[in-house]
C-alpha cells in the first residue's frame, strides 16, 4: 500500500503540472470522452517482450533482489535451459545446450530498453560485470528464447535478453546501496529518479565496484620450472557504470557508459603464468534517442537513433624473452530505425520498419609493446540495412497468428531473409498452445573475418553467415489459480556454423564455415506454485541433445535443473533460495562432472530509518565445480568460485 | 567524474522546470487508462453475493498504472467505496478482490488472475493487445494516439459478470 501511495504522489504531480489533462479533470470525463483523448505515443520498445509469441521468461526487480542476482547472467539463469559459464575474463551464456567455449556470446542479443547493445566487432552480448548496465538499474529483465532475427536482425539465434530500466516515476526518489563481500569486494551505487511537474521523467545512476579477488590454484601450472600453480592476486576486477535517462512528451533518450577492468589469472593465449599485467579492459558508451507519435487514429510512427562506442584493450605478458603483446579494438557505430504501426484494419496489428546501421570505425590492432612491433592494424568502415514487416492477426476466436520477416543486407556479406511464424491457440481458458517456426542468422563478425596476427591466427574475409532454423511447440497451463505449468519441445538445425580450425598448410588458426550441420532437440518443463503464507516455489527441468559430427559438443549439458524458493520469514526478513544443477559436460579434451550449487539470500523487507540489510551466500555448500575452458586456455576446465558472501546495505530517500 | 555527474543532474532538473511553460497537450497514457478503468468498473455488474464493504481493485505491483489509479481511491462504485490493494503471491490474495488490473510485462500475474476468475466473480483487466488471449476479460491498449479496449464476453460470463450494452458498443472489439 505504501508503494501505491508513494507512486501516486508522482502521478499527482504530473496531473498538477502544465499538462492540459489533470487527473481530476480526467476523473470527470465519461468513458466516451476518455476514449477520444490523445495520449503521448507509446513506444514499441515499451511493449513487454513477454507479449511476443514465445515462451518468454520475465525476471522482475523483485526477483533480482530476492535471489541476490549480481549480474545479468545470474538473473538470466532463471529462464529454463539457460546456464552461464565464467572463464575469469568474461561471462558466457549457454542456451538450449549450445554454449561453445571460446565463443563470445554472439548468438544472443542483449537489448537495453529495446536498443541493441552487442558491439559490432565481436557481436558480444556482455552479461557479466562487463555489461553496459548495472543490474540495479533493471526493473524487468525479459528473456525470449529462440530466433528473433525476423524483428531484430543478426545475432538473435538462441534468444534475446531485454533489460527494461526503471523510469523516474517508478523510482520517485534516490536509492543508495553499499556492498561488501568475499575477495575484498566493495561496491557502492546510487540510483535516482523522479517525474517532474513539467512532465520530464529522469533517471540518473552511478555505480562503482572493486574486488581484489583471491589467489587461485590451477593444477596445470603446478610443475617444476613453471610455479606452484598459484596465481597470486590476479583475479581482481573493477568497474564504473553510469546512466542518464529522460523522457518528456513523445521524446525519450538515454546515455549509459561502462568501463570494466579485469585481471586475467588463467595465463590464456600462452601468456606467462602468475605474471602481473595480464588484463582485459572493456569500455562501452551507448546513446539513444527516440521520438514516437501518432499520425492518426490508426497510424503511429517511431524514429530511433542510436550511437555507440566500444573499446577493448588487453595486455598479454608472454614469458621472457618474448615481449608483452597488446590488443586494441575500437568500434564506433550509429543506427537509425523507423517504424510504422497500423491498427486500422480489424483483427490485425501491422508493423513496418527499416533500419540503417553504419560503423565509421572498426579497428583491430595487435602489437608487441617493447620493442614495438606491429602485427595487425586493420581499420575500415562497415554498414548495413534491414527492412522488416510483422502482422499480428486474430483470425478466429481463440486463435492468434504472428507472421513476420526481415531482410538484412550488410556490406561484404550475403543478404539474409529471416521469416518467423507463430500460431497461438487457446483451446480452454486455462491453457495456451503455441506453435513456432523461425529462422535467424548471424553474419561473421569483424573479429572472425579480419583478425590475423600472422603468428597464431589468420583472417578470412569470405565467411558466410551462419543460420539457424527452429521449430517449437509450447503449452502453458494454469490448472489452479496457484499453479502454473509449462511444457515445451524444440528442434533446431544450425547451418554454416562459424568455427575456428587449424589450417594444416600454414599451421594458423582460422575461422571457417563448417559444412556439417548441427541438429538439436530438447524438452523443457517448468512449474510455479504459490503456497500458503506467501511462499513461492518455481522450478524447471530441461533435457537437450545436440548432435554434431564428432559427437556431443563441449559445454553442452544433457540435463539442467533449477529450483527457486522464496517467502517471508519472521521479523520482516525474506528468504530466497535457488539451486541449480547441471549434468556432466564434455570439455575440449575430456569432461567436467555434473554439479548442484545453491545460493541463499536473506533480506530485510522494510526499510527502517537505518536502511535495510541483506546477506547473500553464493555457492552455499562451497561445492567445487568446473566450467569447460576454451582453446585459448591450457586448462581444459576452469574451477568456479567457492563459497562467496555478499552483505548489502541499502536505503531510500524520497 | 562526480562533478560532471552532478552538473548533468542540475542541467536535467533545469530543463525540467523551463520546459513547463512550453507544453503539453497530450495526456499521460497511464492517467487516461486509469480513468478508463474506473469507468469500466461502473459498466460491469457483479453478482450480489460478492458484495463486501469496499469495492476492492487489486494490483500486483506499484507501477505507473497503480500510481495513476490512486486518483480514484475512495470514489463510489455501485454504492461502495473503491479501495486499492497491492497483492502478492499468496493463493488467497485475490480472494477478497472484485477486480484486478494487471500492468503489461507481468504475464504470470495475468494468467493467475485469469485462473482465479474461474472460482470467483473477479473482473480481470489487462494491458496490451494480447491481454485477452492471456487471461484478461478486458484488454486495454493504445491504438494510434487513443486508448482502446477489447472485451472477451465469454470469459466475463463465465465469471458471472455482466457488461452493459454501452460498454460493448464502445469496445474496439468484442470476442465471444
Amino acid at each position: 500500500m505504501l508503494g501505491i501511495r508513494a507512486a501516486a504522489g508522482a502521478a499527482a504531480l504530473v496531473a498538477a503540472a502544465g499538462a492540459s489533462w489533470a487527473a481530476d479533470d480526467l476523473a470527470q470525463l465519461s468513458l466516451d470522452d476518455l476514449l477520444k483523448i490523445e495520449v503521448a505515443g507509446a513506444s514499441r520498445h515499451d511493449q513487454p517482450l513477454s507479449e511476443t509469441p514465445s515462451t518468454a521468461t520475465v525476471i522482475t526487480a523483485e526477483d533480482i533482489r530476492r535471489f541476490g542476482f549480481r549480474d545479468l547472467a545470474e538473473s538470466l539463469q532463471m529462464a529454463r535451459g539457460v546456464y552461464a559459464t565464467h572463464d575469469r575474463a568474461y561471462t558466457y551464456l549457454g542456451v538450449r545446450g549450445f554454449g561453445r567455449p571460446g565463443d563470445y556470446n554472439s548468438r544472443i542479443l542483449l537489448l537495453q530498453d529495446g536498443a541493441r547493445t552487442n558491439d559490432p566487432v565481436y557481436d558480444q552480448a556482455m552479461v557479466g560485470y562487463e555489461a553496459p548496465l548495472e543490474i540495479d538499474w533493471v526493473k524487468r529483465l525479459e528473456f525470449v528464447p529462440g530466433p528473433s532475427s525476423a524483428l531484430y536482425g543478426g545475432n538473435a539465434l538462441f534468444g534475446i535478453a531485454n533489460a527494461v530500466l526503471w523510469s523516474g516515476a517508478e523510482l520517485d526518489g534516490t536509492r543508495v546501496s553499499v556492498d561488501a563481500g568475499s575477495g575484498r569486494l566493495a561496491r557502492a551505487g546510487i540510483l535516482s529518479g523522479r517525474l517532474e511537474n513539467s512532465g520530464l521523467d529522469w533517471v540518473a545512476g552511478l555505480s562503482l565496484y572493486g574486488r581484489r579477488g583471491e589467489d587461485l590454484y590451477f593444477r596445470e601450472f603446478d610443475a617444476p620450472g613453471v610455479g606452484n600453480g598459484i596465481a597470486h592476486g590476479l583475479d581482481g576486477e573493477r568497474y564504473v557504470k553510469g546512466l542518464l535517462k529522460a523522457s518528456w512528451q513523445n521524446w525519450r533518450g538515454s546515455i549509459s557508459f561502462s568501463a570494466r577492468n579485469k585481471d586475467v589469472p588463467t595465463a590464456y593465449f600462452g601468456t606467462a603464468f602468475d605474471a602481473a599485467g595480464n588484463f582485459a579492459r572493456d569500455q562501452s558508451l551507448h546513446a539513444d534517442l527516440a521520438h514516437g507519435r501518432a499520425l492518426s487514429v490508426a497510424w503511429e510512427e517511431e524514429i530511433r537513433l542510436h550511437a555507440g562506442s566500444y573499446r577493448y584493450d588487453a595486455d598479454y605478458p608472454y614469458p621472457a624473452p618474448a615481449a608483452a603483446n597488446r590488443d586494441e579494438t575500437r568500434a564506433v557505430w550509429w543506427s537509425a530505425e523507423y517504424q510504422l504501426r497500423y491498427a486500422g484494419w480489424r483483427d490485425h496489428a501491422w508493423l513496418l520498419g527499416a533500419e540503417v546501421r553504419r560503423q565509421p570505425l572498426l579497428m583491430q590492432r595487435n602489437f608487441d609493446i617493447d620493442p614495438r612491433l606491429e602485427k595487425l592494424d586493420d581499420r575500415h568502415k562497415g554498414g548495413g540495412v534491414g527492412v522488416f514487416v510483422q502482422d499480428e492477426w486474430r483470425f478466429a476466436s481463440r486463435w492468434l497468428a504472428n507472421l513476420g520477416a526481415r531482410i538484412d543486407a550488410q556490406q561484404g556479406q550475403t543478404t539474409m531473409a529471416s521469416p518467423r511464424a507463430a500460431l497461438i491457440y487457446r483451446p480452454v481458458d486455462m491453457a495456451t498452445v503455441k506453435l513456432l517456426y523461425g529462422k535467424a542468422f548471424r553474419p561473421a563478425n569483424d573479429y572472425e573475418r579480419r583478425y590475423g596476427d600472422g603468428i597464431s591466427q589468420k583472417a578470412n574475409p569470405d565467411i558466410e553467415p551462419e543460420r539457424i532454423t527452429t521449430r517449437e511447440l509450447a503449452i502453458d497451463a494454469m490448472p489452479l489459480p496457484t499453479l502454473r505449468l509449462g511444457l515445451g519441445h524444440y528442434r533446431y538445425t544450425l547451418h554454416n556454423l562459424i568455427d575456428q580450425e587449424l589450417d594444416a598448410a600454414d599451421n594458423l588458426l582460422v575461422f571457417r564455415n563448417q559444412s556439417a550441420k548441427i541438429q538439436a532437440r530438447g524438452w523443457e518443463a517448468e512449474a510455479e506454485a504459490m503456497l500458503a503464507g506467501g511462499w513461492r516455489l518455481r522450478g524447471s527441468l530441461t533435457w537437450q541433445r545436440v548432435d554434431q559430427p564428432g559427437g556431443e559438443p563441449s559445454n553442452s549439458p544433457r540435463r539442467i535443473g533449477k529450483l527457486f524458493v522464496d517467502g517471508p520469514l519472521t521479523g520482516g526478513w525474506l528468504l530466497g533460495l535457488n539451486l541449480q544443477g547441471l549434468s556432466p559436460r564434455r570439455t575440449l579434451a575430456a569432461a567436467v562432472p555434473g554439479y548442484v550449487t545453491g545460493n541463499l539470500v536473506l533480506r530485510q523487507t522494510e526499510h527502517t530509518r537505518h536502511g535495510a540489510w541483506s546477506v547473500g551466500i553464493y555457492n552455499l555448500a562451497g561445492k567445487r565445480y568446473w566450467d569447460p575452458g576454451g582453446r585459448e586456455h591450457v586448462q581444459d576446465a576452469l574451477p568456479a568460485d567457492g563459497r562467496q558472501v555478499r552483505v548489502r546495505w541499502e536505503t531510500v530517500f524520497r | 567524474m562526480k562533478e560532471f555527474f552532478r552538473r548533468a543532474l542540475v542541467a536535467l532538473a533545469l530543463l525540467g522546470t523551463d520546459a513547463a511553460q512550453a507544453v503539453p497537450e497530450l495526456a499521460a497514457a497511464a492517467q487516461v487508462k486509469a480513468a478508463v478503468i474506473y469507468n469500466l468498473l461502473l459498466f460491469i455488474d457483479w453478482p450480489r453475493e460478492s458484495a463486501a464493504d469496499d469495492f476492492r481493485l487489486c494490483l500486483f505491483e506499484g507501477g505507473a498504472l497503480a500510481a495513476a489509479l490512486e486518483t480514484f481511491a475512495d470514489k463510489p462504485i455501485h454504492g461502495r467505496r473503491l479501495a486499492l490493494r497491492l497483492v502478492g503471491n499468496a493463493p488467497d490474495d485475490l480472494r477478497a478482490c472484485s477486480a484486478t488490473a494487471v500492468e503489461g510485462g507481468n504475464p504470470a500475474a495475468l494468467a493467475r488472475a485469469g485462473a482465479a476468475a474461474k472460482t470467483q466473480p473477479l473482473l480481470v483487466i489487462g494491458e496490451g493487445t494480447t491481454a485477452i488471449d492471456r487471461g484478461a476479460m478486458i484488454g486495454l491498449a493504445t491504438a494510434g494516439s487513443r486508448i482502446v479496449f477489447d472485451i472477451d464476453l465469454a470469459a466475463l460470463r463465465r465469471a458471472r459478470l455482466g457488461a452493459s450494452s454501452k460498454l460493448l458498443r464502445l469496445a474496439r472489439q468484442v470476442v465471444e
